[in-house]
């Protein structure tokens, strides 16, 4: 359940970002709800990577749906693929990774460096 | 521990995030430009076109309503001129910013910035060339006329009122993929748009080929395979034309040819583009009202070369083809008048040895006088790489092009570059005023500001005038002059003045109702002044003028059907001859079947036919061993081009100059160039799988400006070819076909390779290719489509009020 709730808040959070924003703002936001969210790292991992990548290729998808594959056919053979459908995985893997990664950054910051550990503060008294 | 695991997470993260927004190798930034919110998917458009509806834009002094048809041919209403070009440079940029920055990139040798070092000899070359030299004489002569400078920078605010609205979203998909971004425009570009239209149009030469054969086979031997030309059986100028001025006088110099070879040419010996075009009087034509036809063939290219437009404000009602970076229009139709222009291809560059007093080149010989030179520093940046610097030493007749630091090291002639070029006039002031001729003596009036590149200017009017002028300055030259490099160490051999601007030829309302022009010689030998064409057509301008003599009562149904002629008259003529060599009996199946498709065949270049091909493997197959000795890959020489072949087969076939290497007679040549044809044939087929129809068989292509090779198109399926009026081949071609009908409302018909958007990612990139291969046009007025038409879409552009 709380890596849908990641999934897609990422995705939310990320699509309003960018639209304003360059595309690495979706690595700060992937973080920003991985370090609040606070899943296993491989989780969050693959939380971020889902989102993102979703979030890629869908907005692809549907660009390219509507134009009828007219530019992405003309991309695709520059960049060594055979088609249309292979540029919008490559969007979706490129987008998954930094998003996976923003996540994981996300999740152990929050893990290791912000959080409060009760231990430590009694420690010093 | 943690703690550590944690940094390399970060540092992993920020890492693979700046990869991904940097260039690798020739790779865009993949992150950032796949991204589909602001990356290369948004540069995809459906055929719905979006505008906003209004836009307020600092630079206007009153509102301005452009208008995009069905077909995105923008019909701009302004209330003032400057309004006008503000609004032409801020569409089209809107259309084709990349293009138009990218060749100002070209003709300045600036393409190492975005490409790297990979084009480090071309910009060399250009700035050899002295293009920035006469990108600021242009610049110059644009400064001195108050009101073309004004039309010029508001031309120049326009385009950059479009660049500023950019963010990398909106930013066309070639800066994506390039990674750059664009700079912002200036009036010296709009002078290095001009500088790249005067290189492909009168920047050619053959000089440095010709002193190479000449040198090679000697004098007999060159003059037999390389006569100069003096006359011509239908020059642009009708026959007989009378010359009523007393010409200049020219002193001839005795012919002598530097002792110099050279390794590089000046230009590849390929085949240069031509163009078409005609006018008609009303009394050959159904409906009693002149026409025009104009069909340019320049280097294909996509994003197209022209971009249709319609400017309107108090003192204009002009459309037609406009090139994307200059204002106004170049070649179209107003309410009263249409012109359209064929390249004049008159010699106006000339090679000269200089004779350097010593190694520092700081003086050189000149008759009893050492002349100090001047050098220039070139500084070519290079993206990815160290900053270049060339020295160009610039002499009295230009600068010093060719030298033993280029192309390549090694020891080789100072040659120096004389080029008109480097001294333009004020051509977009004779565009702005042939925009608003009302008849022929304001077109004659606007043509005297034109001084290069040369052209062939075809004109018609309301008031049935027709006529044709060779506008351009050019030299006094004497015979032969600028057939060869020349000693530079002499006034002797220098351009010895200007042909007077009143007597460049031209005709007024023929008797035979009809003008026309196809890259042939200006005139007949008549003519009183001595000049060379570095290209002549044979065979268009004939053919143009058998179908015009001919026909009457014409109308844009004919016109349209000559511009698509795809008749192969240079095969009608030589096919006769041709095949009385062809020993029928020593012939197989195969070379039979060959042979019979020639007998049956209609002369048409047709896509579908097979005979086309047979003829074109036969003529190359012929070329090839009758010129073959002519190939030398050090000192390269041309070679005689088609027609000649045929003169000399028909008038001189056992002459010594001959070089017949294995071959008895020029028979037994002819009949293996047949053999060597069909065979070439036979290879093909194997290698393609497929008939050797001419639409497949003859390479034809349109590239994309940057050569990114998916963005182009490869074999469309049109027919023609080199020697037919539907010139396409390779990657020349037909690069817009315009008719216009000079009735009281003018009525025009265009179409053109590509299509108004200059963007890969819109249908309308592309949606002309078809149609033009058809021989289809877009229907165009004066009058500008009502909002409600369909397909319209209609944006203000609004002045920002000053508080």
């Amino acid at each position: 359940m709380k890596f849908l709730t990641q999934v897609s808040l990422t995705i939310l959070l990320s699509y309003i970002t960018a639209q304003f924003l360059p595309w690495w703002s979706l690595v700060i936001c992937t973080a920003i709800v991985a370090m609040q969210l606070q899943l296993s790292p491989g989780a969050a991992f693959w939380g971020g990577f889902a989102a993102i990548s979703l979030l890629w290729m869908g907005v692809a998808t549907l660009i390219d749906a509507q134009t009828e594959s007219i530019l992405s056919s003309k991309i695709a053979p520059l960049l060594g693929f055979q088609s249309s459908i292979l540029l919008i995985l490559l969007t979706g893997i490129i987008g998954g990774a930094a998003g996976g990664l923003g996540a994981w950054s996300g999740q152990q910051i929050g893990a290791h460096w912000l959080r409060r550990e009760p231990r430590n503060v009694f420690r010093k008294y | 521990m943690k703690k550590r695991s944690t940094w390399v997470v970060v540092l992993l993260t920020i890492t693979t995030t700046i990869l991904l927004n940097s260039r690798l190798g020739s790779l865009p930034p993949i992150g950032k430009f796949l991204d589909p919110v602001q990356g290369m998917w948004q540069n995809a458009e459906t055929e719905a076109v979006h505008l906003p509806a209004s836009l307020t834009l600092p630079g206007l002094q009153e509102q301005v309503v452009i208008r995009l048809d069905q077909h995105l041919i923008p019909h701009i209403a302004a209330k003032n001129d400057p309004d006008l070009y503000f609004a032409q440079g801020y569409i089209t940029a809107h259309h084709r910013l990349w293009q138009m920055d990218f060749l100002t990139y070209a003709a300045a040798g600036r393409l190492s910035e975005i490409v790297g070092s990979q084009a480090l000899d071309f910009d060399r070359l250009q700035r050899r060339k002295g293009n920035g030299y006469a990108a600021r004489n242009a610049l110059e002569q644009i400064q001195q006329n108050k009101k073309l400078c004004d039309l010029v920078q508001a031309y120049v605010a326009g385009v950059n009122a479009y660049i500023r609205s950019l963010n990398y979203k909106r930013l066309p998909i070639e800066y994506k993929l390039l990674n750059y971004r664009p700079e912002p425009w200036t009036p010296l570009k709009v002078a290095f748009m001009m500088v790249h239209l005067m290189d492909d149009l009168c920047g050619d030469d053959r000089s440095i080929e010709h002193t190479n054969a000449f040198h090679q086979l000697g004098k007999a031997r060159f003059n037999f395979l390389f006569p100069a030309s003096a006359d011509q059986p239908e020059p642009v100028i009708p026959r007989n034309t009378p010359w009523t001025f007393k010409p200049r006088p020219v002193k001839v110099p005795p012919l002598r040819i530097p002792q110099q070879m050279n390794r590089h040419g000046a230009s590849p010996n390929s085949r240069v583009s031509g163009s078409n075009n005609w006018a008609v009087a009303g009394k050959k034509t159904a409906s009693g009202t002149p026409y025009l036809a104009n069909d340019p063939h320049l280097t294909m290219q996509l994003p197209a070369i022209w971009y249709g437009i319609h400017l309107q404000s108090p003192t204009v009602n002009v459309l037609g083809g406009s090139i994307p970076g200059l204002p106004g229009v170049v070649e179209g139709f107003n309410e009263t008048m249409a012109w359209g222009t064929t390249n004049a291809a008159r010699n106006v560059k000339d090679w000269y040895v200089i004779d350097f007093k010593d190694e520092t080149r700081q003086e050189y010989h000149y008759d009893n006088l050492l002349l100090k030179t001047q050098r220039v520093t070139e500084e070519i940046r290079v993206r990815g790489g160290d900053t270049f610097y060339d020295t160009v030493v610039y002499t009295h007749f230009g600068p010093v092009v060719y030298d033993a630091g280029f192309p390549g090291q090694g020891a080789q002639g100072n040659l120096a570059m004389k080029w008109l070029g480097h001294h333009p006039g004020q051509e977009l002031w004779a565009f702005y005023l042939l925009n608003r001729a009302q008849n022929l003596r304001d077109f004659e009036q606007a043509l005297k500001h034109y001084k290069a590149p040369a052209q062939n200017f075809a004109f018609a009017s309301v008031d049935n005038d027709i006529a044709m002028q060779v506008a351009g300055k050019f030299p006094l030259q004497w015979k032969d002059q600028g057939r060869f490099i020349m000693p530079g160490n002499t006034a002797a051999y220098e351009w010895q003045g200007w042909i007077p601007q009143a007597h460049n030829p031209k005709v007024r309302n023929p008797a035979r109702g009809y003008v026309s022009s196809a890259n042939q010689r200006s005139t007949d030998y008549r003519y009183p002044y001595h000049y060379h064409h570095y290209q002549e057509e044979h065979y268009r301008n004939r053919r143009i003028n058998q179908i015009l003599s001919k026909h009457w009562s014409v109308d844009e149904k004919a016109m349209m059907k000559w511009q698509n002629d795809n008749y192969n008259l240079a095969a009608k003529e030589s096919l006769p001859l041709l095949r009385q060599y062809v020993n029928k009996k020593r012939l197989n199946k195969t070379q039979r079947a060959a042979y019979q498709l020639l007998s049956d065949w209609n002369y048409r270049n047709d896509v579908d036919q097979l005979a086309p091909s047979v003829f074109r493997a036969w003529q190359e197959a012929l070329q090839t061993k009758l010129w073959g000795s002519l190939n030398n890959t050090e000192y390269p020489m041309p070679t005689p081009d088609f027609h000649r072949t045929m003169a000399i087969l028909r008038n001189a076939p056992k002459s010594r100059h001959l070089d017949l290497g294995e071959y008895a007679s020029i028979g037994a040549l002819v009949h293996a160039a047949f053999v060597a044809g069909v065979e070439a044939l036979e290879a093909w087929q194997t290698t393609h799988q497929q008939p050797y129809r001419w639409g497949s068989y003859r390479p034809m292509r349109i590239d994309h400006l940057a050569r990114i090779p998916s963005l182009g198109v490869q074999n469309p399926p049109i027919g023609g070819g080199v020697d037919t009026l539907n010139a396409n081949e390779g990657n020349k071609g037909v690069s817009m076909r315009l008719i216009v009908k000079l009735a009281k409302q003018p009525q025009g018909w265009l179409i053109y390779p590509g299509g108004q958007s200059g963007n890969p990612g819109s249908p309308y990139y592309t949606n002309w290719i078809m149609p033009w291969c058809r021989g289809e046009y877009v229907p165009v007025t004066l009058q500008s489509p009502q909002e409600e038409e369909s397909g319209t879409c209609t944006m203000t552009l609004k002045p920002a009020r000053r508080r």
